[in-house]
């Protein structure tokens, strides 16, 4: 009898989805990076920060950030930003994963598949449910939603593993333009600035883009932007505020 | 006559410029609507290098007035993003939308030449646009106007408009030849593979709202370390100055 119990014990333990830990209030993490190349993205993190702060997310940005760092978090995030390099490969291949520096490189990549990464590379398709109950990811690199045959898609990925809103952009983007986008982005999920009312994610994303026409006299790649969005019969439902995690 | 008009608090002195502007752009947005019925209220102000723009929306829509020429410039409906990316119109029904739409603001912008430049189908997963671009051409230098419109694929609906109808007020005339602006460009960054390269001519507004003539060059070269390499480079077609420069990431 002990035998029995102590098997259906094991395994209980094996059948369990593995659940992320949700923290009161939610965990919100953002990244940007000053790279070797002189890419800086400096700080849109802390911008972003503050906005979270507002609506009461138990906020942290970091500038060059490593890898595995924001991977292990990733698991308890509720809200997800990183602003930096998307993947470009020696083929001119592009899309599937995030470059994160703090010296030396390290990378998020969508999944693995054929291609042979560097020992540094943290892969979202060895999660299982730690990413069900995120309720927003924003990935701001170029490529960030275009697939490669090296590394996946992010942006589907993502939404796969159950994270309720992701946001990439499909072509490369620039610096200027993309960093505009994101603090418009950030800005308009709390006061749809200058709208006067808070805007749904996919309103703030999509009123940033035209923000950017305006402010820098081009899109820069930022209307390549590309979202997939928890709805209802097509209508976006969600909101940055109030804190919380997302719907698993 | 039913208009409902909010105004943000502390924002309004009566018969000042100020809130004789505020009225005439209310005016202005219930011409731009086409109709009387229009709940919104002043929402703010923003400053950018096509100048300044009173800011009046609703919960679901926002419309730019330019202070000085009191046009609506930009536009956006929010309602009308649902469903858009269940396509129903062709390129060809969405693109007779969107001109009859612009119709105005290429007719009445006197002699400038617009180009369409932008005619596609943005697949932005959830939501999705065809989006028309056009910008006026005076000796193949990019002129300062522009008119960007997006389309709903599914049901025809505007879903943004930026109509910016601008004279050009500085001379044409440059020093700087094209490969040796592309030649500066390069410089500016240190990959030294250069896989390609391509430039234009246009006038810009500068941050404070000036107009200047500079190339845009743009730059891609061979990735290193999964990097993308190169961007965007400004360059000062009379003197040379790199105004800016944007990477790609």
């Amino acid at each position: 009898m002990i035998g029995l119990i102590g098997g259906l014990c094991l395994m209980m333990l094996f059948i369990t989805p593995i659940q992320a830990t949700q923290y009161d209030p939610p965990w919100a993490h953002n990244y940007d990076f000053l790279y070797d190349d002189d890419l800086d993205s400096r700080p849109t993190a802390s911008y972003a920060s503050n906005i979270q702060s507002i609506v009461g997310y138990d906020n942290y940005s970091a500038t060059n950030s490593d890898a595995e760092i924001a991977y292990l978090r990733m698991k308890d995030d509720s809200v997800f930003f990183f602003n930096g390099h998307g993947m470009a490969f020696d083929d001119n291949n592009y899309g599937g994963g995030l470059l994160f520096y703090n010296g030396t490189d390290s990378l998020l990549l969508a999944e693995y598949t054929q291609w042979l990464p560097p020992d540094d590379a943290y892969f979202l398709s060895n999660l299982t449910t730690e990413l069900n109950d995120a309720l927003l990811a924003v990935y701001v690199a170029c490529h960030s939603a275009h697939t490669s045959w090296e590394a996946g898609n992010l942006v589907s990925m993502s939404a796969d593993k159950g994270v309720d809103n992701v946001i990439g952009f499909t072509s490369g983007i620039y610096a200027g333009h993309s960093d505009y986008w994101a603090n418009r982005f950030w800005t308009r999920c709390i006061n749809g600035s200058p709208l006067g009312y808070h805007q749904k994610i996919n309103d703030a994303a999509q009123g940033a883009k035209t923000d950017v026409l305006i402010q820098y006299q081009s899109y820069g790649g930022v209307d390549s932007l590309y979202g997939l969005y928890r709805n209802y019969y097509g209508i976006p439902l969600d909101y940055l505020d109030p804190d919380r995690y997302g719907v698993i | 006559m039913l208009i409902c008009i909010i105004i943000g608090s502390g924002i309004i002195v009566e018969g000042t410029k100020d809130s004789n502007n505020i009225n005439a752009a209310f005016d202005s947005v219930i011409t731009f609507k086409g109709i009387e019925d229009v709940t919104i209220k002043l929402t703010g102000y923003e400053k950018t290098p096509y100048g300044n723009f009173l800011v009046l929306s609703n919960n679901a829509e926002e419309f730019w007035v330019n202070e000085d020429n009191l046009e609506v410039e930009r536009y956006s409906s929010y309602f009308n993003y649902s469903n858009s990316n269940i396509i129903k119109l062709t390129n060809e029904e969405a693109y007779e939308i969107a001109q009859k739409f612009v119709q105005k603001d290429i007719s009445t912008n006197g002699n400038k030449q617009y180009q369409l430049i932008i005619n596609k189908l943005n697949d932005g997963g959830d939501v999705c646009e065809y989006e028309y671009q056009w910008r006026d051409y005076t000796n193949n230098i990019e002129g300062p106007s522009l008119i960007d419109i997006c389309i709903n694929p599914s049901d025809g609906n505007i879903m943004s408009y930026v109509g910016i109808n601008r004279d050009i007020i500085i001379p044409i005339d440059y020093s700087i030849a094209s490969q040796n602006a592309e030649s500066l460009a390069i410089q500016q960054f240190d990959s030294i593979e250069v896989q390609k390269i391509s430039s234009y001519l246009k006038i810009g507004y500068d941050e404070e709202g000036y107009q200047k003539l500079f190339w845009v060059i743009t730059v891609h070269c061979k990735p290193e370390n999964y990097q993308m390499q190169g961007g965007i480079v400004h360059i000062d077609a009379k003197s040379g100055e790199i105004l800016r420069i944007y990477r790609w990431k």
